[in-house]
């Protein structure tokens, strides 16, 4: 955001000083984000089917996005749209919500030729530490703050999934199955995705990017799914537990697709 | 010449009688306009590792506004007999609770939920109550003068007394600047408290020593606190076995010690979601999954405010661990990665009581700026 707005300001400036007509052209990029597991819209509390057979069910899915930016293409620089954003999919616990994408709207981005978008899951290192609890009120990292800064890590969580797996394989769930509660958050986690795409801006115009998380790609790498029956699997939140960590950040390329 | 004074003199007496006329009758309120209006900004003193706080911009903190926001909190004149001040159920020394499972309004009516510990309020961005129906403090201090088993007053009769209280009418002008005694209203009575509730910070526990002020004394923490610190962040390292807690899940928040979560913490056993005695967020929302679901207040001065839970139901912080180590009642939104049988031996539940006891501040408690101005 800040370098879009360094690029403008110095685009007005440049305006201002030559000829009159000369204003940086923009456009405007819609960004939506849908959840899905294995396709299907993604209703918190509901019943899905694991890939070894068994039922799963999720209760809270978010994460924060970061330094999200379009990859210019030819003469087109780079342009950052947002530096943080926060996506949240626990509250979708009708079929109308979940179909609903959380949509972000930036305004004013310079127009031109793009190849793709890129951006991080989690936050990123310069703003990953308590003092990012004193930004705006309004900034995603403040906003999420209490609920997302692990203080004994000194870090924030980067994604939250938690959820329910039918351990006993009974097709329901109660005290005797398996709650799990995945929270990676570690610099060394933050993870860059990349979705190649041709965009073109054009003055004036608004440009609609849909993204798709589905969640269950988060727990599959190269075909297995991880064992969510082991209880060594069920949480992320001691230091060794980063090998799974590592594991659930880095399936986010295949998790995130472009509809 | 004369013609001409005597003219003037006429319209100067005509323009009186007209003015007095206007003259405002003692209804009309009280000029104030002759005391002096100078308020002194309060800067706050955010402690290390501290969140800013959320100031409203219409209501930044003024010696005069914190000060008359004291007596208010204070001052019964906000009930309907004046019996019942936001003080009786929020006392200093019971961390701003008052030690009951359910707090006495006016008449001794009671209502259905605990009061809550009222500390670093002002960094809290999640909504206040067990439910979090109000959004932020001033919004939040409406609600008990008219809710019928805590004050039971209107704010238009709190108004005329307020307005005809001699103390007062300068005490608003000193603050807010107001220039006639009628401008009393609630939106500023309600801004006052806050005012007086955001300089409620406690930062000086001994936890705050070991990891905000990073006090070099090894021995601060005892082994058995240090050992409780490690069940409540799950910071085992990995030693096989080790006990996990998992409460900072819920009661972290760097040193706010909530994660203002709203969750089903188990505590009631329900047939299914729709029989809460007690729906809590799930009756502000309408959705079947966020019944039984309250918010997970800070566990700062735990030790101070028992009894615990929004309906009070545990006496002793031993009893809230047992509960969270047997796992509680599972419910379909009982998040069970926590909430779980935990298996703790008697030795981490030891452990955990000391370090909830590290989170004590009394000079939080005893400090002389938050106590009753009356007294
Ligand atoms: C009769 C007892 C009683 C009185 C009087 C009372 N309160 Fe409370 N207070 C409570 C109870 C009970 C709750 C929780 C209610 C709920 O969640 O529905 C509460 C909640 C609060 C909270 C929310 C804290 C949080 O972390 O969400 C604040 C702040 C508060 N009260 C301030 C006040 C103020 C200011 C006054 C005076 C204007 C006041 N109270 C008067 C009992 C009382
Ligand atoms: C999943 C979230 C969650 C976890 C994990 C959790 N709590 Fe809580 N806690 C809550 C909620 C929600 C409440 C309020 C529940 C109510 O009143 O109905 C609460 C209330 C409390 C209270 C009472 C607070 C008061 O002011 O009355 C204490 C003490 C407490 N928890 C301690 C702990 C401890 C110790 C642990 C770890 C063993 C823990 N909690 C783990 C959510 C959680």
């Amino acid at each position: 955001m800040k370098k879009l707005l360094l690029f403008l300001l110095v685009g007005i400036t440049v305006a201002s000083c030559g000829d009159d007509d000369m204003k940086t052209p923009v456009a405007s990029v819609h960004l939506n984000m849908r959840a899905v597991y294995d396709g299907q819209p993604l209703v918190m509390y509901q019943a899905y089917t694991y890939p070894d057979g068994s039922l799963v069910r999720f209760q809270t899915f978010n994460f924060f996005i970061s330094n999200i930016t379009l990859l210019g293409e030819g003469d087109t620089p780079d342009a950052e749209l947002s530096e943080v954003e926060f996506a949240d999919f626990s509250n979708n616990t009708t079929l109308a919500e979940a179909e609903t994408p959380q949509a972000w709207h930036f305004e004013e981005v310079p127009t031109g030729t793009y190849r793709g978008i890129q951006l991080n899951i989690g936050v990123p290192a310069s703003l990953n530490n308590a003092d990012a609890g004193n930004l705006d009120a309004d900034h995603p990292l403040r906003q999420h703050f209490t609920t997302h800064f692990w203080s004994d890590w000194k870090s924030f969580i980067f994604v939250k999934s938690e959820g329910i797996y039918d351990l006993d394989g009974n097709g329901e769930f109660n005290g005797s199955d398996q709650g799990f509660e995945h929270h990676p958050g570690k610099d060394e986690a933050l993870t860059q995705v990349t979705k190649l795409m041709p965009i073109t801006l054009a003055e004036g115009g608004t440009f609609d990017l849909n993204l798709v998380a589905d969640l269950l790609k988060i727990y599959v790498k190269n075909g297995d799914a991880l064992d969510l029956s082991d209880p060594e699997n069920s949480n992320v939140q001691q230091a060794s537990d980063l090998p799974l960590m590592l594991y659930l950040m880095g399936n986010w390329e295949q998790a995130l697709s472009v509809e | 010449m004369k013609k001409l004074t005597f003219l003037a003199l006429l319209a100067l007496v005509g323009m009186f009688a007209c003015k007095d006329d206007d003259n405002p009758k003692p209804s009309d309120g009280v000029d104030l306009t002759n005391i002096a209006y100078n308020p002194t900004p309060h800067e706050l003193v955010i402690p290390p590792g501290f969140p800013s706080m959320n100031i409203p911009a219409d209501n930044p903190l003024t010696e005069q506004g914190i000060d008359l926001g004291r007596r208010l909190f204070y001052d019964p004149i906000l009930s309907k007999d004046s019996t019942v001040s936001c003080g009786s159920c929020h006392g200093p020394a019971g961390n701003f609770t008052d030690n009951k499972a359910l707090s006495p309004g006016v008449g001794g009516l009671l209502g259905t939920r605990s009061s809550m510990a009222i500390i670093n309020s002002g960094f809290l961005s999640k909504g206040m109550f067990w439910d979090g129906r109000a959004p932020h403090l001033e919004a939040q201090a409406l609600g008990p003068v008219e809710n019928p088993v805590e004050m039971a007053e209107k704010w238009d009769d709190v108004e005329v007394k307020l307005r005809n209280h001699a103390d007062y009418r300068t005490r608003f002008r000193k603050a807010f600047g107001i220039e006639n005694s009628n401008e009393i209203t609630r939106d500023l009575a309600t801004r006052a408290i806050a005012q007086f509730e955001r300089t409620l910070i406690s930062a000086n526990s001994k936890y705050d020593r070991k990891k905000y002020q990073l006090d070099p004394d090894p021995f601060l923490f005892s082994d058995l606190e240090t050992d409780g610190l490690k069940i409540y962040f799950d910071d085992q390292f990995g030693a096989p076995g080790a006990p996990v807690g998992h409460c900072a899940h819920c009661h972290d928040g760097g040193p706010l010690l909530t994660s203002e979560r709203y969750e089903n913490n188990a505590i009631t056993e329900v047939a299914s979601l729709a029989d809460f005695p007690d729906k809590g967020l799930g009756a502000l929302t309408g959705k079947l999954t966020d019944n039984g679901k309250f918010k997970a207040p800070s566990l700062r001065n735990i030790a101070l405010s028992a009894p615990y839970m929004h309906d009070g139901r545990f006496q002793t912080l031993e009893q809230v661990i047992e509960h969270y180590s047997s796992g509680g009642h599972y419910a379909d939104n009982v998040i069970t990665g926590s909430i779980t049988n935990l298996n703790l031996s008697a030795y981490d539940k030891q452990a955990l009581l000391a370090f909830l006891n590290t989170l004590t501040d009394t000079t939080f408690v005893n400090n002389p700026a938050f106590q009753n101005p009356f007294h």
